[in-house]
């Protein structure tokens, strides 16, 4: 859309704001007092500006891709841990499908049970006695 | 000398406003002055206030939305340009660098404001009253009193995209937001104004 034939546009164009003409003088006061003081370097360019943290960066970036390859390749006994829970589990819910499974102890209580083949057929909702009215409309 | 000055006839010709050419929009220019205050000239600093002023100063008042805290913003970001000069001569794009350090001043020094008032700023906006011109004012007036609905960010990108002349990418790398992003906060603010436009004639 063409900002010629937007409303918007003039009243963006009438908001524009001068700052005051005193505003100079101080911003240039102000960073003429800070000129002095210059900000030192961040971490990172320290880092890339000094040899000896240079070459102690390079090192530990050599010491860490040596100890990685050092590594035994089973893992620690953490990740072995962590390889044998679903055996665990897998012996538990077996345990659990077995003890669920034993027959009952008192065999009339098994009547109880769910077996959705034995269910009982539904019943239909009792009806109250039809009105001689209903039945002779005449 | 004020180069970045608007166009006079920025009311008749909207469009005028827009300044998509001269010494705000050439690199050169910037990277020179940059160059000067990295090789430790402070009299770079004077030239640099001319050239850009006009802009940080905008772009702090409408992102805080309030004139105290956007004069605060741009005396700090020269404060920050001339302690972190040594850096200056490694910035590649210096204009969208002094944005981008201008837009996070503004932010911080809201954030700052924010939880000392322990209210939002935007409930609050200290948005500056038309120009001395009565003709003008009026309408800035009215401008101010529909961009205080906006969202700071919305009117942080209305400004950088239609007074600056950005494009949403540039926006977006200005302000550290993708350029998708941008470009949707400048339709939501321009739809917006509009609606509010039509609501009060």
């Amino acid at each position: 859309m063409s900002d010629q034939h937007d409303p918007v546009a003039p009243l963006l164009a009438a908001a524009a704001s001068d700052p005051p003409a005193s505003l100079r003088a101080r911003t240039l006061a102000r960073a003429a007092e800070a000129w002095p003081h210059p900000a030192p370097p961040d971490a990172w360019r320290r880092v890339w500006e000094s040899r000896p943290l240079r070459l102690a960066w390079a090192a530990a970036a050599v010491a860490l891709a040596a100890a990685n390859l050092a590594l035994p390749a089973g893992g620690s006994r953490r990740q072995q841990a962590a390889a044998a829970r679903p055996e665990t589990e897998r012996t538990a819910a077996r345990e659990l499908r077995d003890e669920v499974a034993l027959p009952r102890l008192k065999p009339e209580y098994a009547a109880t049970d769910v077996n959705p083949t034995r269910l009982a057929p539904r019943r239909e909702p009792r009806r109250g006695p039809a009105s001689p009215a209903k039945e002779n409309p005449s | 000398m004020d180069v970045a000055a608007p166009p006079a006839m920025a009311l008749t010709d909207p469009v005028a406003a827009v300044d998509r050419s001269g010494p705000w929009r050439d690199a050169q220019p910037w990277l020179a002055l940059f160059a000067e205050l990295a090789a430790g000239r402070p009299e770079a600093l004077g030239r640099l206030y001319d050239l850009a002023f006009k802009r940080l100063y905008g772009l702090a008042l409408w992102r805080t939305g309030s004139r105290e805290d956007a004069e605060e913003v741009v005396q700090e970001a020269f404060v920050r340009l001339a302690t972190l000069r040594g850096r200056l001569a490694a910035v590649r794009d210096p204009r969208g660098w002094l944005l981008a350090l201008t837009h996070r001043l503004a932010v911080d020094l809201t954030r700052r404001r924010r939880r000392r008032r322990a209210e939002p700023i935007d409930d609050h906006p200290d948005l500056p009253a038309g120009p001395r011109d009565p003709a003008r004012g009026v309408d800035a007036e009215r401008a101010w009193a529909l961009l205080a609905r906006l969202s700071p960010k919305q009117r942080e990108v209305v400004f950088l995209h239609h007074h600056e002349g950005m494009s949403h990418a540039e926006v977006g790398r200005c302000l550290g937001i993708p350029a998708f992003t941008a470009a949707s906060r400048y339709r939501l603010g321009v739809a917006a104004l509009r609606r509010l436009l039509e609501a009060k004639p």
